[in-house]
């Protein structure tokens, strides 16, 4: 046996999933299955305590589908990758959800993989995460007792403790101007991971850049904002060059720590998301 | 008893939540065409397809597929007669050891069911998920290409 035993519950709605994680507060939730079925077999072979139950919200029909409306796009939390690809209204206000879901893992994987079990599993290298924060989206949590939690995806990230309730939904605004980058390096590994990965996010008005959130994931810890890549953007004027502009682009202020190869890899992805923004905005 | 509809047969089989499609197929019913390897969702070999789509048979729990469509390698032919993929694959030499061509296979046809004339590219991408230990992706490539010709030209 891959697994070890454990009670599957297979509730239909979230009402029922909530009373079950009241009853079994260790137990836990499955989505797509592609990082929790691993870890269990892992804890597994490595002779490590595996949870008695285990709540699948496949059936749950409140956590399906996508809804896009003229202000906001709500995401529920079961939506495959594979259907953010599919989704031409989602994609119509944020490409860089489909750049992002396009390059993750592989066919099989995307097929299965879920934005909240990618976003709720809480990994470093958990690349929702970093669009979302450039995104600034919201994310939206049922809790045992049916109080509902909203928080930003920056809180989310900065919360230390994993919030231990059903996230639903992930809320973005639509907004018209916006202009998004999402360039990652992978790893050589079989599973592809990235090795870092950034997000750029600007609106632009006449010809300058406007309200700019540049978030950088190093794969190691958690995505951050680079607050001073932000103030570089803040009001970059297009009429200038764009090989003239990138000459005072900044380096990663949260770098020090970091590899010189991986410090590389970012400065090499920032460069080339900015160009990219640059370009698609001229 | 949970019912799970296999290559277009009913199966009534008492299931335990933890045991995976992998599992439940090779060893409980004989589909051994899925084959067991790295069983980390990392090599492709346990590829099947569910409703349609490439999934990894080694992550999935038998029970969440229940009600849904399963096809394994062992039914894609009818009988004797190979179907158009695995022909091309004989036909272009695309199997060395084999062991990795039902997943390949398996993804080819969830491929060139959405699309019977893919690009190369799109043919790599469908096979993003697949390793093969003999190195043969250049003949694997041909082989769905042809097929994709041959089942365009049936049609």
């Amino acid at each position: 046996m891959l697994l070890n035993p454990f009670t599957y519950h297979d509730p239909k709605n979230l009402d029922e999933a909530l009373a079950l994680l009241k009853q079994y507060p260790d137990a836990k939730l499955l989505a797509g299955g592609t990082i929790l079925i691993n870890s269990l077999k892992s804890l597994k072979r490595r002779g490590l305590k595996t949870p008695a139950h285990v709540i699948s919200l496949k059936r749950v029909k409140e956590l399906h589908g996508i809804k896009v409306d003229i202000s906001k796009t709500i995401v529920a939390a079961m939506v495959t990758m594979e259907e953010i690809s599919c989704s031409q209204e989602l994609v119509r206000w944020h490409p860089v959800l489909k750049d992002l879901t396009d390059n993750i893992a592989t066919t099989q994987l995307r097929n299965v993989a879920t934005v909240g079990g990618n976003i709720a599993s809480r990994y470093t290298w958990a690349e929702w995460n970093t669009c979302l924060l450039a995104l600034d989206a919201t994310l939206t949590f049922l809790l045992p007792g049916k109080k509902s939690e909203t928080i930003s995806a920056q809180d989310f990230l900065a919360k230390g403790a994993r919030i231990n309730g059903i996230l639903t939904t992930i809320s973005l605004d639509n907004k018209k101007n916006i202009l998004t980058v999402y360039k990652r390096l992978p790893k050589c590994t079989d599973v592809d991971i990235p090795l870092v990965a950034v997000c750029l996010r600007v609106e632009k008005k006449f010809n300058t850049f406007h309200d700019a959130r540049v978030v950088v994931s190093q794969g190691i810890t958690y995505a951050q904002r680079d607050k001073k890549l932000e103030a570089f953007l803040e009001g970059l004027d297009l009429n200038r060059e764009t090989q003239a502009l990138l000459k005072d682009l900044p380096s990663f202020s949260a770098g020090e720590k970091l590899t010189e190869y991986r410090k590389a890899a970012i400065k090499a992805l920032i460069k080339n998301a900015t160009t990219d923004i640059i370009e698609k905005a001229k | 008893m949970t019912r799970l509809r296999i290559n277009n047969k009913m199966y009534d089989i008492e299931l335990k939540g933890h045991e995976t499609l992998l599992e439940v197929l090779r060893e409980t019913l004989g589909f051994t065409g899925t084959k067991t390897a790295c069983t980390e969702a990392e090599c492709g070999a346990c590829t099947v397809l569910v409703n349609g789509k490439a999934i990894l048979s080694c992550i999935t729990l038998a029970i969440e597929v229940a009600g849904s469509e399963i096809l394994t390698i062992e039914g894609l032919s009818k009988g004797e007669e190979l179907h158009p993929i695995q022909q091309a694959f004989l036909d272009k030499g695309a199997v060395q050891c084999g062991f990795c061509a039902p997943g390949f296979i398996l993804s080819a046809k969830a491929l060139l069911d959405k699309n019977p004339e893919p690009s190369l590219d799109e043919i790599k991408r469908s096979l993003d998920g697949h390793v093969c230990r003999c190195g043969g992706y250049l003949k694997i490539f041909d082989a769905i290409q042809a097929a994709g010709e041959q089942l365009k030209n049936n049609d």
